[in-house]
C-alpha cells in the first residue's frame, strides 16, 4: 500500500497502489491535505492499481472532497474497476465524486 | 480431526442464522478444497488486518467464491469488522487481542471477529446513504457496508466470555 504524488502546478494526481483503507487512509488525507494548504486545487486520484477501499477510505475521499470544494477545487477519481464502481454505486458515493475513465478525461474537464 | 469439525448439514438458529462448528484448533483443514477452518489471535494493531484479509480472501477463492466477492465484498466487510474490533471493542489497546475464527467451504464463509470490548446494539446502527448528512460525513459506513456486502451479520456477547463477537456470513455465489 503505497501513494505516489505527482503535481504540476494547481493540479495534483495521486496513484494508490493496493487498498486504501484504515491503515493508511491518514496518511493519505494528510498528504492531500498539505498539497492543498500548498495551493493545489485540483486533486485526481488514480484507482488503476487499486485492490480495495474500505469505508474509512471512503470518509477520507468524503472529507478531502469537501475541503477542496471550500477553496474552490474538485476531486476527482480515475481508473475504478468494476468492484470499485459496484462499491460507489452501492454507497451512492458516485454522485457526489466525479468518475472519469483516463487522468486525460479527468484533465480535460477543467 | 475432520470429524469433529466438518459442517454437516448447515444448521441454522431459530432466526435463520447459520450455526457454526465451534472451532477446536488455531489452523484446522479439514479437507484441503471442501472446507477449511482457520483462527488468529492478535494484537490490537491496525497492520494486522491487511494478512488476514488476504489469508481469508485465499481460502475463499480456493473454495470457488465469485470474483466479485473475493474482490470486494469479503475483503471490505473482514476489514471493516477487524477495525471495528481493535478501534472501538479494544480502544486501540495493543494489549486487548482480537480473535478472528474463519469456516469456508464451497457452500458459505463464516467469519467471528472477537474483541475484549463491551459490544454494541447492530440494530441501533442502521445507517444509510438517506441519511441527511451521509454525502458530507467522514465516518458512520462500516456496517452500512458490512450489511450490503455480506448476506448476514450478527453481534453478540460471547458465551461464557468476555468480550463482543461479530459474525459475517457470505453463501457462494
Amino acid at each position: 500500500m503505497s501513494f505516489t504524488l505527482d503535481r504540476a502546478d494547481d493540479v495534483l494526481t495521486v496513484t494508490v497502489d493496493g487498498q486504501l483503507i484504515v491503515t493508511n487512509r491518514q496518511e493519505f488525507k494528510q498528504a492531500i491535505l498539505d498539497a492543498a494548504d500548498q495551493g493545489v486545487r485540483i486533486v485526481i486520484v488514480d484507482f488503476t492499481h487499486t485492490g480495495y477501499i474500505d469505508s474509512s477510505g471512503l470518509g477520507a475521499l468524503v472529507s478531502l472532497s469537501r475541503r477542496l470544494r471550500d477553496v474552490g477545487g474538485d476531486l476527482r477519481l480515475v481508473g475504478l474497476n468494476d468492484d470499485l464502481r459496484t462499491l460507489f454505486e452501492l454507497t451512492r458515493l458516485d454522485a457526489l465524486f466525479p468518475l472519469f475513465p483516463s487522468r486525460a478525461d479527468a484533465l480535460a474537464s477543467r | 480431526m475432520a470429524s469433529r469439525l466438518a459442517p454437516a448439514a448447515h444448521p441454522r438458529t431459530d432466526d435463520g442464522a447459520p450455526v457454526l462448528t465451534p472451532f477446536v484448533s488455531a489452523d484446522v483443514e479439514c479437507d484441503p478444497v471442501k472446507h477449511m477452518s482457520r483462527c488468529w489471535v492478535l494484537s490490537s494493531e491496525l497492520t494486522v488486518i491487511p494478512p488476514v484479509v488476504e489469508d481469508i480472501v485465499t481460502l475463499c477463492r480456493d473454495a470457488g467464491f465469485s470474483s466479485k466477492q473475493c474482490g470486494l465484498n469479503v475483503p471490505v466487510a473482514v476489514t471493516e469488522a477487524m477495525a471495528n474490533a481493535i478501534l472501538r471493542g479494544n480502544d486501540s489497546d495493543a494489549t486487548r487481542h482480537v480473535e478472528i475464527t474463519v469456516d469456508v467451504d464451497e457452500q458459505r464463509l463464516v467469519v467471528d471477529v472477537c474483541d475484549e470490548g463491551e459490544g454494541f446494539d447492530l440494530q441501533q446502527l442502521q445507517q444509510s446513504p438517506d441519511d441527511a448528512d451521509w454525502f458530507e460525513r467522514e465516518h458512520g459506513r462500516g456496517v452500512f457496508l458490512m450489511r450490503n456486502l455480506m448476506d448476514h451479520i450478527e453481534n453478540a456477547r460471547r458465551d461464557g466470555q468476555c468480550g463482543h463477537r461479530l459474525r459475517l456470513v457470505l453463501y457462494r455465489a
